[in-house]
């Protein structure tokens, strides 16, 4: 798939994993940062999303430090996935 | 000691203000809705969406019991709870064997860990006071009262913010039917917190007399530990709610609250807050009970046939 | 006047040993008892080294007589063993008769602490359950909760408690139990309490250790500058507690006392500690209080040291704030034991209590680079022959919970 459709998959699935109620993907700007400030997501947040990485796309980050880099937003997300994965 | 303020969740519109009418549910089966609040006026929504249930009933008895205290930061966070958060317990448990201990989230593991909900409570204060979870079944809340009262004794200054939550899923549910449970009342969940403190603050509801554990006779039953106990304690109370029906105690008024509230370990704490409420003079009708006019003196009495005791709980009139 | 609080007996089972003895000889000799899983059926067998105790369910039930012949929870069975041999010193405890429990004179209670409870039990209910929900067998669900597993252990000691409860805390349980022991004997509502806690080695919280990506695939390196995480453990572990008419009643010989406690809350976040340690601070801070003692009067610091990256540094940012005029020794015994969870606060209680009866430092391990640099510090092999008075011991869990004792040489 190419990066646009990515990027909309990827923002569906976040909701969903990290149960995001009141949020649509509209609402997750693409490059905004997810940790922080933007959605406000939170370290066990980012364990989710290290999860969320190996079951839908096969990526296995080795160490949580990597995280707060692939993660900073749903671009570099998306970025990371089609360096890295499926 | 005195119950300054009480806040409570359950199969009654018990969260809110005004006259209560308590519905009587019997020959009901299945799992009673609870009567919850708008969560997201008490608590902040993004914190929500990994809150659960028993989770957000005790953070919201927490929140509402303290503003009504007028207290921001409580000396002390204790929290009863039999079962702990079955929820999260029964998600991880799940996925651990459907995805064969791989691939597993955090999220349900570190929420399903019994002190959750106590610290939570701290975490939403930042409030770095004393703070401990009892787990000893039925007399979970009992025990958080105890320390309390431990508490209260060491430095009379404080306030302390005491509450008792327990949560009802799918899958105890079906456990726990298999064991026998839920032949008298259908199962139920619900939460209760109190600040406690040793002065009579304008708003208090009742004094806490004391909890005690008093052995009981498992042959002579309840009625007659809690006829000893009058001569014990030497005083006679105008109410006993119980979790046990027909109880005759010198002709006392008495009922099973859990008629009222269903099945779940900690629902005394149910009954403590009731007791609150008839005890500070609120018009409460309770369908199938003829309460009696001025009462001054509530008794809750929990009993443990295993054990041969029971816990007592004395509440008087402030 | 409020009475002293005496520790008149002790009780440990964990990797290292069956009982406190065992134990002590394993700590001197520098013998850890982690390595690959052998008892648990886990997937993860070979990937996370664990202080697992090298006895089956069925082993552990033997040796410690457990009336009811059928399967227990591996809880139960671990922390009956320690609440035996911590009653031990009490004459006469079989009867009840003359150790209290109900009867005029002597009041008694039984305090514990656990987090994993019956669940070992629960996780192989599980499977067939979850196929049909008329599926799996009852009897690995009827002692699920905590203070069902308490009173299964209350019950098989041959004592009347007067009083019996549960605390979970996760990590910072057992140390919670000893400090509401002490508390319920300073305010003369108990004369003797034995408190503690215990907990075994299941999927549940090994996969769910897993999940926060903290364990650590190798031995673990606690207060180690390339420490990589933790490893689990299991264990139990009690202290007799007992006022001074116990003490005196029937003669017992004991040579510290329980003189400092304090629970405090992080407040932070649900499983990360802050990065200066506030909680813990407040804990070690509160217990001197309660002790009268300052900061330089503790020798020895029986440090929680994980091995987590964020506990190590959180735990020794607290105590650099707290011993501004000097740093007492320092180790962990984890490296020995893993991290036992609830258990710990009194696993690590008995042997601090153990350090000062013999007046000797036990080692942490596999520091190769300290966290805390300056030499002298950090206690790297068994030392004998050390002028101990007082000591503390942390005990920090998930959900900000941190409590700190301190025990004292009579």
């Amino acid at each position: 798939m190419n990066r646009d459709e990515l990027i909309a998959q990827l923002k569906r699935q976040i909701i969903e994993q990290l149960n995001l109620q009141n949020v649509t993907a509209a609402d997750i700007k693409t490059d905004d940062p997810l940790f922080g400030e933007g959605l406000g997501l939170d370290s066990i947040d980012a364990l989710e999303l290290i999860v969320l990485m190996q079951q839908q796309y096969k990526i296995k980050l080795a160490n949580a430090e990597e995280g707060p880099k692939v993660f900073k937003s749903v671009g570099t997300m998306a970025d990371y996935i089609l360096t890295h994965g499926q | 000691m005195y119950i300054q303020s009480a806040s409570c969740i359950s199969a009654q519109a018990s969260f809110n203000k005004g006259p209560l009418l308590l519905k009587a549910f019997s020959g009901i089966k299945e799992r009673l809705p609870l009567v919850e609040p708008d969560y997201t006026v008490l608590v902040d929504p993004k914190l929500i969406r990994r809150m659960s249930r028993i989770i957000r009933m005790g953070v919201a008895t927490a929140m509402a019991a303290l503003a009504e205290a007028s207290l921001t930061q409580p000396d002390a966070i204790l929290l009863g709870t039999a079962y702990g958060c079955l929820d999260d317990t029964g998600l991880f448990l799940k996925k651990m064997v459907e995805n064969q201990e791989e691939m597993l989230t955090p999220t349900a593991f570190i929420q399903s860990t019994h002190n959750t909900v106590a610290a939570q409570i701290a975490l939403l204060l930042k409030c770095h006071a004393y703070n401990n979870t009892y787990v000893q079944r039925t007399w979970s809340f009992q025990s958080a009262l105890l320390d309390a009262c431990l508490l209260l004794q060491e430095n009379p200054a404080q306030r302390i913010l005491v509450g008792a939550a327990d949560e009802c899923t799918a899958y105890s549910e079906a456990i726990l039917r298999r064991f026998g449970m839920y032949k008298a009342f259908p199962p139920a969940e619900g939460a209760a917190c109190f600040v406690l403190g040793t002065e009579k603050t304008a708003g208090s509801l009742a004094q806490l007399q004391s909890v005690d554990w008093v052995a009981v006779d498992p042959a002579a039953g309840l009625s007659a530990g809690l006829a000893s106990s009058i001569e014990i304690f030497g005083e006679k109370p105008d109410l006993i709610m119980s979790d046990c029906d027909d109880l005759i105690v010198s002709g006392i008024t008495s009922f099973n609250y859990r008629r009222y509230t269903g099945e779940y370990p900690t629902a005394s704490g149910f009954a403590v807050w009731l007791a609150a409420m008839l005890l500070s003079g609120q018009p409460v009708e309770i369908e199938g009970v003829n309460l009696p006019r001025g009462i001054q003196r509530i008794w809750i009495p929990v009993l443990d046939l295993h054990t041969a005791k029971m816990a007592l709980v004395r509440l008087t009139a402030c | 006047m409020a009475s002293n609080v005496h520790i008149a007996g002790t009780g440990v089972v964990s990797a290292i040993g069956m009982n406190l003895a065992e134990n002590l000889l394993s700590l001197a000799a520098g013998r850890t008892g982690i390595g690959p899983i052998r008892q648990l059926q886990t997937v993860h067998q070979t990937d996370f080294p664990s202080g697992e105790i090298p006895l089956s369910n069925a082993e552990l039930q033997q040796r410690c007589g457990w009336e009811d012949k059928r399967p227990q929870s591996r809880t139960a069975l671990l922390g009956k063993l320690a609440a035996m041999e911590a009653l031990s010193t009490l004459p006469m405890q079989r009867n009840g008769s003359e150790s209290g429990g109900g009867k005029p004179g002597f009041r008694s209670a039984f305090i514990s602490a656990t987090s994993v409870a019956g669940m070992d039990l629960t996780e192989d209910f599980f499977p067939p359950f979850l196929q049909q929900a008329s599926a799996g067998r009852l009897q690995q669900v009827v002692n699920h909760e905590c203070g069902a597993i308490t009173h299964a252990i209350a019950g098989s000691l041959g004592v009347n408690w007067d009083y019996c409860t549960t605390i979970s805390t996760a990590c910072s349980s057992a140390a919670n139990a000893i400090m509401l022991g002490a508390r319920l004997i300073k305010a003369g509502k108990m004369d003797m309490v034995l408190a503690g806690g215990t907990d075994a080695l299941s999927r549940f919280t090994l996969n769910g250790f897993n999940t926060l990506m903290i364990l650590d695939h190798q031995l673990c390196q606690p207060f180690d500058q390339q420490r990589r995480g933790l490893n689990l453990g299991e264990g139990a572990g009690y202290l007799l507690l007992v006022n001074d008419a116990v003490k005196e009643r029937f003669g017992l010989t004991s040579q510290v006392r329980v003189t400092g406690y304090a629970n405090a809350n992080d407040a932070h976040h649900q499983t990360a500690s802050s990065p200066d340690g506030a909680g813990s601070f407040l804990a070690m801070q509160g217990a001197l209080a309660v002790s009268q003692l300052q900061p330089a009067d503790i020798q020895y610091i029986n440090l929680h040291g994980t091995g987590t990256q964020n506990n190590d540094a959180s735990e020794s940012a607290a105590i650099r704030r707290l011993f501004t005029n000097g740093l007492p020794r320092l180790s962990t015994t984890k490296g020995f034991t893993g991290h036992t969870l609830a258990a710990c606060g009194a696993i690590e209680a008995a042997y601090s209590v153990a350090s000062l009866e013999r007046q000797c430092l036990y080692p942490g391990l596999r520091i190769t680079q300290p966290v805390i640099e300056e030499p002298g510090v950090m206690v790297n092999s068994f030392e004998e022959g050390v002028a101990l008075k007082n000591i503390l011991s942390n005990s920090f869990g998930f959900g900000g919970n941190c409590s700190s004792l301190i025990f004292s040489l009579s």
